[in-house]
């Protein structure tokens, strides 16, 4: 029937998105992640937005061949008339006539009615679950990042509990003086979990100062691979002499590079001058 | 002989009042949880009247809780009546005053509304009141809280690893490079009521303003502080826009207005606006290349712009690495990317959005998080204690 046939194309199309789309939402997906195979989960996996679009492609496809007695929404599951209906009495509302093609069926209408609603609902529950997608899919990166905290804390326990500072004598003054706080602030402390951010603090520390060599070492050897390039391909290229207006305007380039020099410099002399760790409470 | 005391003082309007909470619990967590502190603790909370209205339960129930709750006054008004936050710090200068509180022995540690504090940052502060060599110091400030890798969260990455060129900038005698912050900075409050906040009508940059001041009386008294303070970045390329603003409003405001200003500070000042203007003409020269042929110039400038860039990308590299440990989540090198560049994007801008248009006073940006942000506390959990666990 000539006016079914695209629909029909526009599902292939679906079917084939569906399979082959990226996940829905998935923000960061490990590069050696790939789309499970199996036809549920490729479904699963398909692109929410790109399978709404599909249908709204559909929707369009159906609406200008609906009948002048078509209305809003039909029921999908009112009882519909089969192609087996042959010349029985169409349907009130429903259009018949002829076409080049020859006779259209009086049911088509309503038929084409009966589709577009069913698009309409699979399409509104497609939006729903492309938003509790989405409310799953942040569910499970908080869970993800919380675990991850608390397998890197209780890794840092397990190392062994850091020794209460109130026990070391050259301390307890200055502990006993922290508790005389306003009433709120004074209470017992938790000394082995407490040490964790301010080692965390310090190894963050560390880590950069451990680089502060190794940037440098980058720095001026990218910059240098990036200049030569650049300095080469402007010799090469033998640029003519433009009018001086033109010519000065990469000087603007220029304006910031003593502050970069110095940002870079004064960056390299804090690390190297300071000790910026805090003391916990690790012998 | 009065012992050390450091007072945790949040200066802010107070709208944002769910940041503003998460902030004083977690001093009051911390205070609790860390045992070697050289200092007794208080927390005061400096907000406007409008924003004690947001929401008094909270604030009560925080007074309940140890907190000290100033609101300032609609009829209070400074000497020289400068308005804004310089108005509201001003106050809290004149009620330690008041209250006996100030001389050498107490230690004003400043906060932005959203700036949460860690046990790195209470040993630093340890450290710095314990050594008493120094009158003013200041750290490096991270922005792991509701990191999201919105552009805007990713241009924030930058200003960490920019905050180690400002800690050297600010202890060397002239400030080379103008370097301060308006949070995690810890001012002995002697120094502060001398130097105070009050300016003739509004004053943008306080902080900057406060620097200038303070350098100009005594001298290089700033030092590093250590220990990270934990902030948000703005929630919008809206808010990061207004925010940036402000900022270049406060330097064109210390130079016309600051007349402490020495000619070599105002020099330099001018020479780091003149920095950041730049960006928008460089960017649309870069652009205008692919039609117009420059000429030998570009010999020249080609020797610098390696190391130009690659600054740059250092700058969101180990900025990046900085935070590592403290995000939630990881983000693709695509999406850091195109991130980055958007974020770089309204930084450009910014100077020239400030030149075209006037911040409103105190140019509120919303630091509560926003419904479409997850709530519970992922991203610093051990640095922003839930009021639940604080209390």
């Amino acid at each position: 029937m000539n006016g079914i046939e695209p629909a029909r194309d526009v599902m292939v199309t679906t079917e084939k998105a569906s399979r082959t789309r990226a996940p829905p939402r998935r923000a960061e997906p490990p590069i050696d992640e790939a789309p499970p195979a199996s036809a549920p989960d490729a479904i699963a996996w398909a692109d929410p937005s790109e399978v709404l679009a599909q249908i709204a492609e559909m929707d369009e496809e159906l609406r200008p061949r609906r009948g002048p007695g078509a209305t809003g929404k039909a029921s999908p599951t009112a009882p519909v008339p089969t192609a087996q209906d042959g010349g029985r009495t169409p349907a009130p509302g429903s259009a018949a006539g002829t076409t080049p093609a020859g006779d259209v069926s009086p049911y088509l209408a309503q038929r084409i009615d009966y589709a577009s609603a069913s698009v309409s609902e699979i399409g509104e529950g497609l939006r729903e679950m492309d938003e509790r997608w989405h409310d799953l899919h942040q569910a499970a990166e908080r869970l993800e990042a919380e675990l991850g905290k608390a397998a890197r804390e209780i890794d840092f326990l397990h190392r062994g509990p850091t020794p209460d500072p109130a026990d070391s004598p050259g301390l307890a003054a200055s502990a006993t003086d922290a508790r005389r706080g306003p009433a709120s602030v004074r209470a017992p402390t938790a000394a082995q979990y407490g040490n964790f951010t301010a080692e965390r603090y310090n190894r963050t520390i560390d880590d950069l100062k451990a680089r502060r060599r190794a940037i440098v070492a980058w720095t001026v050897a990218i910059a240098a691979g990036i200049s030569g390039v650049l300095v080469a391909l402007s010799i090469i290229a033998r640029e003519p002499t433009p009018p001086i207006w033109l010519a000065a305007l990469p000087g603007v380039w220029l304006v910031p590079v003593p502050f970069f020099v110095v940002s870079f410099l004064a960056t390299q002399r804090v690390l190297r001058r300071n000790h910026l760790n805090v003391a916990t409470g690790e012998p | 002989m009065r012992s050390t005391t450091v007072l945790f003082q949040i200066t802010a309007i107070g709208k944002n009042v769910g940041a503003l909470e998460e902030s004083a619990r977690s001093v009051l967590y911390w205070a609790r949880h860390t045992a070697r502190l050289a200092y007794r603790i208080e927390v005061w909370l400096v907000v406007e009247p409008e924003g004690y209205a947001t929401s008094p339960a909270v604030y009560e129930a925080l007074r309940r809780d140890g907190v000290r709750i100033l609101v300032v006054p609609r009829s209070y008004a400074t000497p020289l009546g400068t308005s804004g936050k310089a108005r509201a710090l001003q106050f809290a200068v004149e009620r330690r005053q008041a209250l006996g509180l100030s001389g050498p022995a107490t230690w004003v540690y400043h906060q932005d509304e959203e700036t949460c504090v860690g046990q790195d940052t209470l040993l630093g502060i340890s450290d710095f009141v314990q050594q008493d060599r120094l009158k003013v110091g200041v750290g490096v400030i991270l922005y792991p809280i509701d990191w999201a890798g919105t552009p805007s969260h990713i241009q924030e990455l930058t200003r960490t690893y920019d905050d180690f060129r400002v800690l050297d900038s600010m202890t060397l005698p002239a400030n080379p490079t103008a370097g301060f912050h308006g949070s995690h900075i810890l001012i002995r409050s002697d120094v502060e009521d001398e130097v105070g906040w009050d300016s003739v009508g509004y004053a943008p940059a306080e902080d900057l303003t406060f620097e200038i001041r303070a350098r100009a009386r005594f001298g290089a008294v700033f030092g590093v502080l250590k220990g990270f303070a934990y902030e948000k970045g703005a929630f919008s390329l809206a808010d990061q826009l207004r925010q940036r603003r402000r900022w270049v409003h406060g330097i064109l405001f210390a130079l016309h207005r600051s007349r402490e200003l020495p000619a070599r500070r105002r020099l330099t000042l001018l020479y780091s606006a003149l920095t950041w203007f730049s960006a928008l003409p460089s960017t649309l020269v870069l652009a205008l290349s692919l039609q117009f042929r420059y000429g030998p110039l570009l010999i020249v400038t080609g020797i610098f712009t390696g190391f130009v860039w690659v600054s740059m990308a250092t700058g969101y590299l180990e900025g990046y690495r900085l935070h590592r440990e403290y995000l939630p989540r990881s983000i693709s090198r695509g999406r850091f990317l195109a991130h980055a560049l958007v974020g770089a994007l309204i930084d450009i801008l910014a100077p020239w959005y400030a030149l075209a248009t006037r911040p409103s006073l105190g140019d509120f940006v919303a630091k509560d998080r926003p419904a479409s942000v997850e709530a519970p506390g992922v991203a610093a959990a051990a640095e922003r204690p839930r009021a639940s666990r604080g209390a």
